[in-house]
């Protein structure tokens, strides 16, 4: 009954993977060349390289991927490992689910108001960065969270029979343990980022040159991809080009995700 | 009385870490609200359930951008829920593993496209077939949320013991019972993937900003269509003074939405052991 469907779906939602890829390349081959990962654009992004904005790339999602992961692991270290008040939990559990689903966009008006307005750093990396740390965290430690509990009790249980304390229990035992469950959410998350578009459009800007400082602006591939279709007349073969590259960027993430999700993959 | 040992003094300076991830989510909320009951206080309630989304003119009324984010969602719904249901199934019921783990690495990189891509697809494919239009528009979010619902779905069926189907098989009831029997098992494990399909279709601003047409309207499936979250991309950037804060306050309606659906489609994957 639902073989049949079941196996059109399947080929439909795989075929269409198939299809954006090679239609991304097959129009965006023309404006591929020789140094175009290196160059600065020219005529407002119509031609030349992408060099600055994978730079921008680079940084904003490799330091917010960073700053996410030193606030996530401590926060899903100590709510899996600390014995702390049901209510408590619960109040985390609930804001680290709303959190998970809060829209890019509004992490944008936030980000925006708040690093951008509030903290004077107005449209640079920084304010990039920090709003899209703020929207990885949640995600991250969710996935942390996940990696942590699948340890065996044994492991604290043994660590307790032998008298060691918690916090040496849990970072020189579970946290090792649970290792390679742990980067998966890490690569997750740098792939939200490097596709995410709505929260750094407001905060890190859509400046097209190579940044010198974290107070520069910058605009990541996503964005640039974003800003030649909505306002570069005739950026259109330009956006074709940057987004076969970031397609190639997430088809390496998502493999990464997949080799590294232990049991079999359901999570995003 | 407390012992300060070294335990404790380390686990201090989790917490505090920890803290901030869920301190940035409160600010957040607080920060949306204060600024939309601002808006919501100067608009009042008579002007926000008008029909008009008038910047230039000061009218703020909220109830075709409401009208055009349940359209487009709800259509969004009516063509992945099928789509993604039926690969789910068969990926957990009949497929081998080889040909599941691969397709759900393909369909999860479907569900990693960056929205940029997805428009640049869309404005390429379907825009040329139904303009700039509520049907795009759902088309697109569609495409979005079904790796969502499929992959998580699947890991609902997954948890069906396999006895189960094996008995009903044992009775002779026939294929479409035995599925029937899986769906029904995972059945909270589902409606939580579809309520966090819906609330990513809820949240969708880029891709659905590149197709829509963003013209506040009725809906009418072949003629452009604005919702919440593409309104809040369009105007933002010029947005200034009460304008602003009207943005915010959709801002905040969109949030709250969002959380009720996470909150409840996290509670019912829970529920199924997820």
């Amino acid at each position: 009954m639902i073989k049949i469907p079941g196996i059109i779906a399947t080929l439909l939602l795989t075929a269409l993977v198939a299809w954006m890829g090679c239609d991304l390349f097959y129009r965006g081959a023309s404006g591929l060349h020789a140094g175009y990962l290196f160059e600065a654009p020219r005529n407002l992004g119509r031609s030349g390289g992408i060099g600055p904005m994978l730079a921008s790339t680079g940084i904003i999602v490799g330091l917010a991927t960073l700053l996410a992961a030193l606030v996530s692991l401590p926060l899903a270290v100590a709510y899996t490992e600390l014995a702390a008040p049901a209510g408590l939990r619960k109040i985390v559990r609930s804001a680290l689910d709303i959190g998970v689903g809060v829209p890019r966009i509004v992490w944008g008006l936030f980000g925006a108001a708040f690093f951008g307005g509030y903290c004077g750093f107005g449209f640079s990396l920084l304010s990039g960065v920090l709003t899209l740390a703020c929207l990885l965290a949640p995600i991250m430690t969710t996935g942390f969270i996940t990696g942590l509990e699948m340890v065996e009790n044994e492991v604290r249980e043994q660590c307790a029979a032998l008298g060691v304390d918690s916090w040496q229990t849990a970072w020189r035992q579970v946290v090792p343990v649970a290792l390679p469950g742990l980067t998966a959410p890490l690569a997750l998350a740098a792939g939200r980022g490097c596709g995410d578009a709505a929260a750094l459009l407001f905060t890190a800007g859509v400046a097209m040159q190579m940044p010198s400082s974290l107070f520069d602006p910058g605009a990541t591939l996503s964005v640039f991809v974003f800003h030649l279709l909505g306002t570069v007349p005739g950026g259109q073969n330009a956006a074709y080009s940057a987004a076969a590259v970031l397609f190639i960027i997430t088809l390496v993430i998502q493999l990464a995700i997949t080799m590294l999700t232990r049991e079999e993959r359901y999570a995003q | 009385m407390f012992r300060w040992n070294r335990a404790r003094w380390f686990w201090t300076g989790a917490i505090g870490l920890g803290l901030l991830p869920i301190l940035a989510i409160f600010a957040l909320a607080i920060f949306l609200f204060w600024n939309a009951a601002g808006a919501a206080g100067q608009i009042g309630p008579r002007g926000l359930a008008a029909a008009e989304w008038l910047p230039q003119q000061s009218r703020y009324g909220v109830v075709r951008l409401l009208a055009g984010t349940l359209a487009v969602t709800a259509l969004a719904l009516g063509l992945a829920v099928p789509v993604a249901l039926s690969a789910a199934g068969y990926l957990s019921l009949y497929a081998g593993r080889k040909v599941r783990v691969a397709a759900n690495a393909a369909i999860g990189l479907l569900g990693g496209i960056p929205s940029v891509v997805i428009g640049l697809w869309a404005m390429t494919w379907i825009v040329p077939l139904f303009g700039n239009s509520w049907i795009s528009a759902s088309m697109v979010l569609a495409l979005m949320i079904a790796p969502t619902i499929c992959l998580l779905s699947g890991a609902a069926l997954r948890l069906v013991p396999a006895d189960l189907l094996e008995a009903s098989r044992a009775l002779g009831v026939g294929e479409a019972i035995v599925s029937r029997v899986a769906f029904h098992h995972a059945r909270w494990g589902i409606l939580g993937a579809v309520v966090l399909g819906t609330s990513r279709a809820l949240g969708e601003a880029v891709a659905v900003s590149m197709v829509a047409g963003n013209v506040v309207s009725w809906p009418s499936l072949t003629r452009p269509i604005a919702t919440l979250t593409t309104t809040l991309i369009v105007e933002l950037d010029s947005a200034a003074g009460l304008h602003r804060d009207a943005l915010y306050l959709l801002g905040c309606i969109v949030l709250i939405a969002i959380s009720a659906l996470s909150v409840f489609g996290r509670a019912a994957q829970r529920k199924a052991g997820i």
